[in-house]
Parts: structure tokens; C-alpha cells; sequence
């Protein structure tokens, strides 16, 4: 039986009760065997290009052993000195096959709180820069009208939201998440910017969306700027606008003596700059005709930005630095505030290793060169930027900056990111198929080969975070390969052809891994592999099953309140008599009402992904560690539970939505999009056909048609005023 | 006043009602849909005689039509003082589509006489006209006497922009014009209102409740724990208190400033660091929650030292 039967199939038949698990996570292993095929590269005196039947054994959190065996024959004898640790053979036809094993996919550019939204429908390639959309009426009722106001109704809607990024990361085998989190500790996968992702002596990474504020840095390019064009650090020129001032403004008497070059990033004078009393008594500003002396955006830059910048050298100049992940110069290449981004950053100072710039489109191939001098890295996301922009990076221009400076002994290196799920793919595995039909379409896979495609959500992230160094003696045990010493984070995928890369990055999907190991613990697998070590069906749920019918709850008579204020326009009688508004509902009240709520939904499931065996999560064990205990007592949900996250997600969503309580239906999402993409043939639609590498005659890809319809898109939007204030405000002649 | 004048006024001023009327369906921290704004240099400043002879129910459109030009062009980002502005152009646009609403429901106003409308008539009509006009002004005083305590005290609120400024000013006369006629009408007029203290007062409270999370971290897991959990009683304090404040209850204003937990929290959020966010608003967000977060509650921190003289005054 063909899949798309089987799927139609399961679809038909999946109208089963919601899974009643109840049991607690299964114990900690001690040890794991993982029996497979490894890629070459991985074992000693392998063949690159091919993979070889082996083992890898992970104890404490590390990979221990890596071995390469003749066949299955020499299996006993070789995990003999092993006697009674588990292993997991990852054969499904009884040994005549076996899956690849390939480290966990690190992926370096997320916004997880998002990612249960679908695909923006309005966004055709059209824009300029990131502001421009931001700013974009249409962007917001989409975006933020379907998470408001719900999104800020307590720390438990959050928690979901992360939760089901991590699960949905997790089924396309990413292990390393970038992106904001909290109350997912000891749940599922891992956090780029958590320190204890990695056994390590690194400060945690840092992934701050921004650097550059432009409404705020045009002190930098206007007051600093001619200071630094003229050589000085931007360490210098701040001291000297600080102390003796520029123009009308004559300095800050109070800080003479106390700032100078060597101290202006110290915490002892941000800690004078970042105290409005105290910068006002050392600037001396008691009048507004002080104030009105004041060089452009001068408070506002040293109160808040410099503590910022400040605080980034100094990590930087740590000896316990990891990495800096930050968006920079985001939109199309030609946007001239995209050019000038690169630029304000160099004058901050800030071209340094592993600093990462996501995006990077505007960036000029001379500033390319400098980023690989100074060691930097990219974060590519090329469905968000030809979604949004219609194009993405030059990747010949990175191809020769990269081949330029392996020539010195450098590299430009780029790593893969999926961006949010509104205008990105589910993960970094999806990205691969996307970046690997881009190039064969631009033609390119000379440079990008599938090899150099793998390395980008393997090697490259982690070097780029400074997670790849194993050294026991310094405490480093890095990620993205599979080596003695390395982290135990790993995945399982089908073997569809002999070439590792090509198998990962032509086939690996939502249906093809089959583990994930993380530390040495399985956390999601085909379930006759978990049954291999001892972990039932009842240990954890399926996870292609899915609810269907959040869309239509509230039309089949669910009684769900509105969302929260939706009627509290008008000023209550009841506060003239002084007494409280009635009812003194809080958003945690009206939250709790409806996770109750969402406890209590007896929904359908359904499956139409059609995979050979069930997908399980294991149960996890967390919710003490995150205080979500106390929630689950009070409303019946456990955020520990995939269906209950879905539940209280999908209710949220197509209930509570601001678009919803106004009226605003064109911006309504119309569904709730299931966390695997063979369940969401629309999100599956969007991706495939964004790019297409050997278009048939007559046919065009996303991409393309919208690059064709960019100027009318832009003009019937009306669009172009951001675009212009921003070019007015960084004039590359100021 | 006589008793044709009455009628014409109350009718007109319905009318005017009717004609802004929007539906109140919106969240607390946002403004309904606005009726859609003149630019504004459209506006023009009355001079004295020309604003002498207009009705009150033609100075109120002037300040209200004035009131959404200056909104819609005040700079949207990290800007306090269109915060403020909000909360009082909100009272205006909800107490004007309330009235709207108060007069279809009746449909009896053509018959008012005019005595229903001073002061101290048992007229349920008279009283919710007077009570949204007295809203109203004192939406508006509570936006620039704070909008003014802004300019003085805060460096890091940056000045409104020459065309606002000189608007704002403008309004303020309008406002100051529209004040004359009422008090004209009924000298005893109050231009102040409790509700729209509370509710000023709460909403204010509630940006920093809203963003407080994000913006006050510390390295240090459990002062962080501690430190929230001081907003919280702080803001818990606040929402209960806050509808007694102002009726000259100092006590209460004593037993706030008396919880140690009050100095903790001014002295916190009083220069609040910028947090990292790898949220997709990214630092642009991150400024704007940070200056809810701090400006929201140095202007609590004002208006509940000062709640007392501040409805006095007004």
C-alpha cells in the first residue's frame, strides 16, 4: 500500500478518544547504544561520502564510543564489553537496513513564540527592510491580531507557545533551538542561548534580535560618525562628545576625568550614563534650553543603547566568550539603509568573531570580506528573505568572500536558520530542501554542494557559536558532529540513498527521522524503536495525530468567553461610587478559564501523514522545574502533554484573537496549523513551491512570479515611506 | 440659560454624539478605530470671538476632530505622551458613542427641558450628559497636566516634534474655550471626574503590569523572583486602592507608601536597564515595553502622591 493510501486510510480511522496518559517520564538511561549506519566522515578511516555500519555509545551526557563494524554478525561481539546497556537497532525491516545517524541539527535563527501561526498569506516578496513590514497595518492585524491579547494573558500561554516550537523543532530532528524560551527546562530539546545545552566553560550565547535601533543610531552616524571617519574608536569619539562636547553642546563637566577611551564601556561609568539623576547633575542639564543643546537622539543613545553596546565588548573580551547572534542588514540587497547597517557596526566596533549576522542580505561584498576577517558568520534564511524581499543573499559574492579568505586561513561561514513559521519554514531540515532547490536554480550547487549544505545546519552553527571544540582537558565537549567527546544529541533519519549528505538534505522530513536522542535520552522516536529499551506506547504520545475542529468550535456552540477586555470599553458606573469595576476578572482569571476549558474539549484525531510506524514524544517530567505544577492543579492542563499544549493553543488561537473580537475576518487565521508539515498540506504547498529548481516549460515558482509583481505590490500597498525616512536619516553623507 | 437654548444644545450635542459614534469593542490598552483624522493643518486656532459664539456642542467637535489630528500624527513609537493622549481621546471617543447611545436608546430628547440639565436634577439623561462631558475635561486635564509633568521632569522622553507642540497648545486653548463655555452654563461644573482618575491611573498601572516580566531582569534567578513578586503586590495594592485615593483618604496613600515593598519597586524601576529580546519586535519592542514599564509607574508614583491636589486643583 502506497502512503497517500495508507494516509487516507489512518485519516478515516483515526477517530479514537484523546490518548489518556498519565504515567510519569520513563527513568533516566544510564547509557545508550545507538546501532546504525554513520557517516563517513564520522569514523576512522571512513569514506566520506558513504556511510558505515557502527555504533555510537553516549554515558553522562557524552559520546563515548564511535566504532565502525563489519556487519551485522560482528554486532555481539563488538557491544559484548557493553553487557546489559540498552541499544536501540535502528533497523525497520529486521536488519537488512539501517538508518543514518547524524549529530542533532543546530538551527540559529527562530522568534519560537510564533511559530503556531501559519504561513503570512499577504507577504509577496514585497518589501524593502524589516521596519517596512513591522510598521505595515496589514503585518500587525496578522501577526500580532491573532496572538492579542491573549499572548499576554500569563506566563502558562507563553510556556505552551515554546513548548510546541521545541516539539515542532524536535519532529525535524533540530536538537540546538535558537530563539526566546522559558519554563521549557528539562523539557524536550535544547536552547542555543542556555549555557547548560552544552558541557562547556562558555558564557551563554547571545541572541538579541537587534544591534542597530535605527531610530536611535543616528547619534552614531551623525555625531560619532565624522569622529571615527577620521580614525578614532568609537570608544574615543563617545569620550570625547561625552567630555568636551560637539557643536552647542560644550560637553558634561561631571564626567571630565571619570570617562575617557579606556573607561567609557566599564560598568562603573555605564552605571553613571544609565541614571537619568545622575547623567542630568553630570551633563548639567537643568533647563530646556540645556536640553534643546543636546546633540540628536544624545540622552537616548547613552542612557539606553551604549549600556547595550558596552555590555556586548565586554563579552566579547571575555576569555569565556561564546557567540553573538543578532538580525542585521534585513531585506533586499540594494535597500540603502541595508547598506548602511554593516557600516554602523563596524563604527560600534563590533566586527569580532562569532559575531552572527542573521540575514546579512544588504551587506556589500567589501563588508563580506571584513566579516571573514574578522571571523564572523551568517545565519541564512532564505524562505523568510524571498517571502518577504523576494530575493535573498549573493551567495556567489559569500562563495568568494569564503574562498578569499581560506586563502589567509579564514572562513565566512553560514549557517541555516528557519526564521519564525509566519514567514519561515517549520525547521532547518525544511530550509536545506528550500536552499539546496535555490541553488540548483541559481546555479550555484557547484559552490553549495549538498555537502556544503549538510555543514550548514551541522558544523557551521556550531562552530559559529563556539560549540565545536572537544577538549577534556578545557571542558569543552562540542556539538555538530559525532566524535568521541562530543555532545550525545542525536538523530536517526531513513537511508534513501548511499550519499549521507544528499540522504539528509534531499530526503530528510517529517516522516523520515526517526530519533532524536537528546544527552544520551530518547525523547522522540519511531515507537518499535523506543519498545527496543524498554519505553511503552503508554510512555509518551503519538505525535502525527492531530485535533482537527479548533476552526469550527465556536460555530459548533462552545462556549468559550470572549477574549479578555474585548468588552471593557466603557468606563463602568460602578467606578464613580468607588468601588471596583465588577467582576475583577484578571487576565491569569480569564487564562485559567480558558485552560479549563481547553482541558475539558473532547476533539477528533486525525493523521494523515501516513508513516510507517507512530511517532512518539516521551513523556517528560518538568513541570516542577518550571512551576507549572500549580496550573495544572487548578485547570486540568499538563504542559508537559503534547495534546493538552495543542489544545490550549488551538483554543487560544481561534478564539481569544483580537482580529477575532473586532471583526477584522480578513486577517483571521483559518486554521490551526498542525505541528508535523504531512499534516498541513497548505504549509507543505508554500514551501515546495517558493522555489523550484527545474521548472517544467510554462511553469513559475513563487518566487518568481512575485518578483514580477514587486513593484505593483509595493505600490498598491502604498509602501516606500519607511524606506525613504530611513535612507534620509543614515545619508551616506551626513 | 432659557429653556429653547437648553434643548438646542442637549439635541445638538446628541446629534454630535450620533455623528462620532463608534462601537466600544476593544481592548483596555488599545483605542477603538478611530474615525478617520484631517491632517493636521486643517485645524485652525479659534480666535476668541469666533469661539464665544459657538454652541458647546461646536467647540466639542472642534476639540474632538482637533484631539484625532494631533493623535494621528503623533510619533507612534516609544512615545509616553501619545500614551497619554490615548487614554484621554479613548474617554472622549467612548463617552461621546455612549451618549449616542443613551439618546437612540430614549429617543425622548427632543422634550428635555433645560432645567434637566443642571446640576442636581434627578434626570437620569441630565446627569450622564453632564457626568461624559465632565469626563471628558478631565480626561484631558489628567493627559496634560501629566504631559507637562513629562516635559519638566524626564530627559529620556524625548520633546514632541514643532508642528505637535504648537497643536497641542492650540487644543489646549480649545479645550480651555470649551471649559468656558460649560462654565458658563453651569458654574458649578466639575472638571473633575473620579473615574477617569481610576481608570487614568489604572492604565498606567497596567503597562507596567503588562511588560514587567520582560523588562526587570536579574542575573540572579531568585531576586528576580523577589523583585516581581514586589510589582506584583505593589500593582495588587494600587488596583485596590486606586478607587479611594482621590476622595481625600491620605490613610490609604499612607499605607502604600508605608509597604516596604512601594520603595523597592520606585527605586527598581526607576532606571531600567534595556533587555535583550529575540522577540521578532526585537529592540525597537524591547524600548518600548522598558519605557511603559518606567514611565508608567513614575507617572503612578506622581499622580498617587499628588491624588489629593490633583483632584483639588483640577
Amino acid at each position: 500500500m502506497n502512503h497517500r493510501a495508507l494516509g487516507f486510510l489512518v485519516s478515516l480511522c483515526a477517530v479514537l478518544p484523546a490518548a489518556p496518559f498519565a504515567v510519569a517520564a520513563p527513568k533516566p538511561l544510564s547509557a545508550l547504544i545507538l546501532v546504525g549506519n554513520i557517516p563517513g566522515e564520522y569514523v576512522k578511516a571512513g569514506k566520506p561520502k558513504e556511510t558505515h555500519f557502527g555504533f555510537v555509545r553516549i554515558k553522562d551526557r557524552l559520546i563515548t564510543h564511535v566504532e565502525k563494524i563489519e556487519g551485522v554478525s560482528d554486532l555481539a561481539k563488538a557491544l559484548a564489553k557493553f553487557k546489559n546497556e540498552p541499544v536501540i537497532q535502528l533497523t525497520r525491516d529486521s536488519g537488512k537496513t539501517f538508518d543514518v545517524l547524524y549529530p542533532g541539527l543546530i538551527n540559529l535563527h527562530n522568534h519560537t513564540e510564533y511559530n503556531i501561526l501559519p504561513v503570512w498569506k499577504l507577504a509577496r516578496g514585497q518589501f524593502e527592510n524589516r521596519f517596512e513590514w513591522r510598521g505595515w497595518k496589514n503585518y500587525t492585524n496578522s501577526v500580532s491580531g491573532n496572538m492579542n491579547p491573549w499572548k499576554g494573558y500569563g506566563s502558562a500561554v507563553s510556556c505552551a507557545s515554546f513548548r510546541w516550537s521545541e516539539i515542532q523543532a524536535m519532529t525535524l530532528g533540530t536538537i540546538f533551538l535558537q530563539g526566546p524560551s522559558s519554563c521549557v527546562t528539562n523539557f524536550g530539546i535544547h536552547r542555543v542561548e542556555d549555557a547548560d545545552a552544552f558541557i562547556s566553560n562558555k558564557k551563554a550565547v547571545q541572541a538579541p534580535t537587534d544591534t542597530i535601533v535605527p531610530e536611535d543610531m543616528t547619534f552614531v552616524w551623525k555625531v560619532l560618525g565624522p569622529l571615527i571617519r577620521q580614525g578614532m574608536t568609537y570608544e574615543a569619539a563617545l569620550a570625547q562628545v561625552l567630555t568636551e562636547g560637539v557643536g552647542e553642546f560644550k560637553g558634561c563637566p561631571g564626567l571630565r576625568g571619570v570617562v575617557t577611551p579606556e573607561t567609557v564601556n566599564s560598568e562603573e561609568v555605564v552605571k553613571i550614563l544609565g541614571d537619568q539623576d545622575a547623567l542630568k547633575e553630570a551633563c548639567a542639564i537643568v533647563t530646556e534650553a540645556d536640553e534643546a543643546k543636546l546633540p540628536e537622539k544624545f540622552v537616548r543613545y547613552v542612557y539606553w543603547h551604549h549600556k547595550t553596546i558596552a555590555s556586548r565588548k565586554r563579552f566579547i573580551a571575555s576569555p569565556d566568550y561564546s557567540a553573538i547572534i543578532t538580525h542585521l542588514a534585513e531585506g533586499s540587497r540594494t535597500d540603502p539603509y541595508n547598506r548602511v547597517e554593516f557600516e554602523i557596526l563596524a563604527m560600534l566596533g563590533l566586527l569580532a568573531p562569532n559575531f552572527n549576522l542573521v540575514h546579512a542580505v544588504g551587506v556589500s561584498p567589501a563588508g563580506l570580506e571584513k566579516m571573514a576577517k574578522a571571523g564572523m558568520g551568517i545565519v541564512w534564511s532564505p524562505f523568510s528573505n524571498l517571502l518577504l524581499y523576494g530575493e535573498t543573499l549573493d551567495l556567489a559574492m559569500v562563495a568568494k568572500a569564503d574562498a578569499d579568505a581560506k586563502k589567509k586561513g579564514k572562513r565566512l561561514l553560514v549557517a541555516l536558520g528557519s526564521d519564525w513559521t509566519p514567514t519561515g519554514t517549520k525547521s532547518v531540515l525544511e530550509e536545506l530542501q528550500l536552499a539546496r532547490a535555490y541553488v540548483e536554480r541559481e546555479k550555484l550547487s557547484d559552490k553549495f554542494d549538498d555537502e556544503a549544505l549538510y555543514r550548514m545546519v551541522t558544523e557551521n552553527p556550531a562552530r559559529m557559536i563556539g560549540h565545536w571544540e572537544i577538549d577534556e582537558e578545557k571542558g569543552e565537549h562540542g556539538v555538530g558532529r559525532i566524535a568521541v567527546g562530543a555532545m550525545g544529541s542525536l538523530i536517526a533519519v531513513s537511508q534513501s540513498t548511499k550519499n549521507p549528505y544528499e540522504n539528509l538534505v534531499r530526503f530528510g522530513n517529517d516522516k523520515t527521522i526517526n530519533l532524536v536522542v537528546v544527552d544520551g535520552q530518547p525523547v522522540y522516536g519511531n515507537l518499535p524503536y523506543l519498545e527496543r529499551i524498554g519505553i511503552q506506547k503508554d510512555d509518551g504520545e503519538v505525535i502525527n495525530r492531530y485535533y482537527a475542529g479548533f476552526e469550527s468550535l465556536q460555530k459548533d456552540g462552545l462556549d468559550v468567553p470572549p477574549p479578555f477586555g474585548s468588552e471593557s470599553g466603557a468606563v463602568d458606573d460602578s467606578e464613580d461610587k468607588g468601588v471596583p469595576a465588577a467582576g475583577g476578572a484578571t487576565k491569569a482569571d480569564h487564562m485559567a478559564k480558558i485552560a479549563s476549558i481547553a482541558a475539558g474539549l473532547e476533539l477528533t484525531e486525525r493523521d494523515d501523514c501516513g508513516t510507517e510506524a507512530p511517532k512518539v514524544f516521551v513523556h517528560q517530567d518538568s513541570l516542577a522545574d518550571n512551576n507549572l505544577e500549580e496550573f495544572k492543579a487548578a485547570t486540568g492542563l499538563d504542559l508537559d502533554r503534547y495534546a493538552d499544549i495543542q489544545k490550549f493553543l488551538g483554543l487560544n488561537l481561534m478564539t481569544q484573537s483580537r482580529n477575532l473580537a473586532e471583526g477584522l475576518t480578513e486577517f483571521l487565521v483559518t486554521y490551526f496549523p498542525p505541528i508535523l508539515s504531512c499534516n498541513d498540506p497548505e504549509h507543505r504547498e508554500r514551501v515546495a513551491k517558493m522555489v523550484i529548481a527545474n521548472p517544467k516549460p510554462g511553469e513559475s515558482d513563487r518566487n518568481t512570479s512575485d518578483r514580477k509583481e514587486r513593484a505593483e505590490a509595493r505600490r498598491s500597498a502604498k509602501l516606500g515611506s519607511v524606506v525613504k525616512k530611513l535612507a534620509d536619516n543614515y545619508r551616506t553623507n551626513p | 440659560m432659557g429653556l429653547r437654548a437648553s434643548q438646542n444644545l442637549f439635541l445638538a450635542i446628541a446629534l454630535g454624539f450620533a455623528l462620532l459614534a463608534r462601537a466600544p469593542l476593544h481592548a483596555e490598552n488599545s483605542l477603538p478605530p478611530a474615525p478617520a483624522a484631517p491632517a493636521l493643518v486643517a485645524i485652525k486656532r479659534l480666535d476668541p470671538s469666533e469661539a464665544a459664539r459657538l454652541s458647546i456642542r461646536e467647540l466639542l467637535e472642534h476639540s474632538a476632530v482637533f484631539s484625532e489630528a494631533i493623535y494621528a500624527a503623533m510619533p507612534e513609537e516609544k512615545n509616553p505622551r501619545r500614551r497619554l493622549f490615548g487614554i484621554y481621546l479613548k474617554v472622549m471617543r467612548t463617552e461621546m458613542a455612549a451618549l449616542a447611545t443613551t439618546a437612540d436608546w430614549n429617543g425622548k430628547l427632543r422634550r428635555i427641558k433645560a432645567i434637566e440639565l443642571v446640576p442636581g436634577s434627578s434626570t437620569w439623561f441630565a446627569r450622564r450628559t453632564l457626568q461624559a462631558l465632565s469626563r471628558i475635561a478631565s480626561a484631558y486635564n489628567f493627559a496634560a497636566s501629566l504631559g507637562i509633568y513629562l516635559n519638566v521632569k524626564s530627559i529620556i522622553v524625548e520633546k514632541d516634534p514643532p508642528e505637535i507642540a504648537s497643536s497641542l497648545q492650540n487644543l489646549d486653548v480649545a479645550m480651555g474655550n470649551l471649559r468656558t463655555a460649560l462654565n458658563r452654563v453651569w458654574p458649578r461644573f466639575r472638571f473633575v471626574n473620579h473615574a477617569v482618575f481610576v481608570r487614568g491611573i489604572k492604565a498606567l498601572a497596567g503597562d507596567v503590569d503588562a511588560h514587567y516580566a520582560f523588562v526587570i531582569r536579574r542575573a540572579d534567578a531568585n531576586e528576580e523572583a523577589r523583585l516581581h513578586a514586589s510589582i506584583r503586590n505593589v500593582l495588587a495594592q494600587i488596583e485596590r486602592l486606586a478607587p479611594s485615593l482621590p476622595r481625600g483618604n491620605l490613610a490609604l496613600w499612607q499605607e502604600l507608601k508605608g509597604n516596604p515593598d512601594y520603595a523597592t519597586v520606585k527605586r527598581a524601576l526607576r532606571n531600567v536597564e534595556l533587555p535583550d529580546s529575540s522577540d521578532i519586535d526585537g529592540a525597537d519592542g524591547a524600548l518600548e515595553k522598558v519605557l511603559a514599564v518606567q514611565i508608567g509607574f513614575e507617572l503612578v508614583d506622581h499622580l498617587l502622591a499628588n491624588a489629593e491636589t490633583w483632584m483639588v486643583q483640577q
